[in-house]
């Protein structure tokens, strides 16, 4: 048999294929669903971070990397909420930044700044970055001034940021068109000037920087691999082969507040992969409970990593013991959860679901507690440095977001601030 | 937006129906193949402005299908009771026999064997694009095709599939 008769064996395999259902239309559908759970890469990737910043040995413990110390500088910066908004055929036409005061909830005027697509904050929530994966650019937003910076080009395709704990570094992971090299670059946050890129691995997704600073990891999960860089050198280290991290959504990273350790869920084979920093080696993975192990956070004190199984009809937080690396029994909530993130004092963990609602899990008993109300598919949650105050981004619709306030102490649900255009936007609080 | 799901829709009322016979060549069977090219779909809509600015936007769907096919694999794995029987359905006798024994056949390949030989054969993608799918090399992708072609020549020819191939071309 040879190649043409093959082609010709298989066209009849296919020959008598019954008719389709409503394919396209269908695809739509779950295509919404799953984007509305795709807005948590950046929360996640963010996640990792914060884990990190938690671990700086720091004075005030905090989710946010406000939790660094003040800088040095007279002029205070009043706690502020970013969000970022598209505007299509709204009011601001192209995208803009809205900035919410965590003090007074109330929403100031929107700096024009073009469509952006992820937004991190500086320690000392000075500066604000946000990235553009269409336009190919970063800017910075001064929080002291509230005004955006020029748009500096960057390597095409920026899908994600992080900062390095001590606030020197901004570095931008850009993915191009997903099938050449995946690039980093990174920024210097006193001068604003760009080094040289760094190569990595195809379409990266995600980056974690461990607490001590000395590390950038870079996932890509084209490939299943997470690059080690050194910050120091910005050398990227062989890869290390996470096989198969995920196919869509991508992975997600989390270190340990010791460092020692980088987590990576693995979506697709429903195992969450420990590497030791020390050796860049990974470990066994650990078989975690629900289907679809997606967004991670880990407790300030190092002790549990809290998994959300976003997979299939997965309503799952599943608890892993870091010391032992071993799955407890997972913790059901809402209908389809989204996104997760951990207070800074390391009592709650909160949970989105796209119902509209945010469960609180007791870290101490791993016990869920009576949802609280938000707006209709949360995709983002962040919480203030000092554990007080949880804000969850919901894609209110059609085109704008809804930011709701959670008081952290009673559970409840504050006034909601409508922000248009921001139905994909991103939060970062800063400081 | 709109102009942008518009313009998925028009891709993927284009490319659905391949899709999902490329799909049903590597799972064998219709209502996988439709569920594979639902979520191939979904997963494209979800990425689509970044998707719709490439060139191989036909490759990209490729990857995804096959990355959805074998995580399905994966996952059915433990669960999956593999038989030789198909649903039964009315149809032209001829095209089901060969239908049958072509899958069978396929079956007999490893997963990523399967998708090298289904990409290759069928779905007319190159050894680099086959490659650039499945993330290995060329070197890989002729290898597995070459074995993926010998052993479905060995399990073909028992079958006696030749008579079908020769009827096939006299007509």
């Amino acid at each position: 048999m040879d190649e043409t008769s093959l082609r010709v064996l298989l066209e009849r395999a296919v020959a008598d294929e019954p008719p389709a259902g409503p394919i396209v239309a269908s695809s739509i559908a779950a295509g919404l669903r799953l984007r509305r759970r795709r807005r948590v890469r950046a929360t996640a990737a963010f996640a990792a971070f914060a884990a990190v910043i938690v671990a700086a040995g720091v004075t005030v413990p905090g989710l946010r990397a406000g939790s660094r110390p003040k800088p040095a500088s007279a002029v205070s910066i009043p706690p502020t909420l970013w969000v970022t908004a598209e505007y299509p055929g709204g009011p601001v036409p192209g995208g803009a930044v809205t900035p919410i005061s965590v003090g007074t909830g109330t929403a100031g005027q929107p700096i024009v700044t073009g469509e952006s697509d992820s937004i991190i904050s500086t320690p000392d929530g000075r500066t604000v970055y946000i990235a553009s994966d269409r336009s190919g650019w970063v800017r910075a937003i001064s929080n002291v001034a509230g005004t955006a910076g020029r748009a500096m080009s960057v390597k095409p395709g920026p899908v994600a940021m992080a900062i390095t704990p001590d606030g020197k570094t901004l570095y931008v992971a850009s993915a191009g068109n997903h099938h050449g090299p995946g690039w980093v670059t990174p920024i210097s946050v006193a001068t604003g000037k760009a080094e040289a890129p760094i190569a990595v691995a195809t379409a990266p997704s995600s980056l974690a920087i461990t607490p001590n600073g000395k590390i950038l990891y870079v996932l890509s999960t084209t490939t299943g691999t997470v690059t080690p860089i050194s910050v120091a050198t910005g050398r990227a280290e062989p890869p290390i082969r996470v096989y198969g991290v995920s196919t869509e959504p991508p992975g997600w990273m989390a270190v340990t507040p010791d460092g020692k350790t980088l987590y990576v869920s693995n979506f697709a084979r429903d195992e969450v992969t420990p590497i030791l920093v020390a050796t860049g080696k990974a470990e066994p993975p650990i078989k975690a409970a629900g289907p679809g192990p997606g967004p991670m956070v880990i407790t300030p004190n190092g002790k549990t990593l809290y998994v959300l199984d976003i997979g299939g009809p997965a309503r799952t937080v599943t608890p892993i013991t870091v010391a032992t690396n071993t799955a407890r029994s997972p913790i059901t909530v809402g209908s389809a959860p989204s996104v997760l993130a951990i207070t800074p004092d390391g009592k709650t963990v909160y949970v989105a679901d796209v119902e509209g609602t945010v469960t609180p899990i007791s870290v101490a008993t791993d016990m869920a507690g009576p949802p609280v109300m938000v707006a209709q598919n949360p995709d983002e949650i962040v919480i203030t440095p000092d554990s007080k105050r949880a804000y969850v981004l919901s894609d209110s619709g059609p085109q704008d977001g809804t930011v709701t306030p959670i008081v952290t102490a009673t559970n409840t649900a504050g006034t909601a601030v409508t922000i248009p255009g921001a139905a994909y936007g991103r939060m970062a609080l800063a400081p | 937006m709109t102009a942008a799901v518009e313009e998925f829709t028009e891709f993927a009322a284009g490319a659905a129906a391949r899709l999902r016979r490329t799909a049903f060549l590597l799972c064998g069977d219709w209502h996988t193949a439709e569920d594979l090219t639902q979520t191939t779909l979904a997963r494209m809509f979800v990425s689509w402005r970044r998707i719709s600015r490439q060139d191989a936007v036909y490759a990209y769907a490729s990857r995804t299908l096959v990355n959805a096919y074998l995580a399905d694999r994966r996952r059915r794995r433990s669960r999956e009771v593999l038989t030789g029987w198909l649903p039964e359905t009315a149809i032209e006798p001829r095209a089901c026999e060969v239908r049958i024994v072509v899958l069978d056949a396929l079956a007999t390949l490893p997963p990523k064997m399967r998708v090298v030989v289904v990409l290759r054969y069928w779905a007319d993608l190159s050894v680099e694009q086959v490659a650039d799918v499945l993330g290995c090399s060329t070197g890989n992708v002729k290898s597995q095709s070459a074995r993926g072609l010998a052993k479905l020549r060995a399990v073909l020819e028992e079958e006696g599939t030749q008579t079908i191939l020769r009827e096939k071309r006299d007509n």
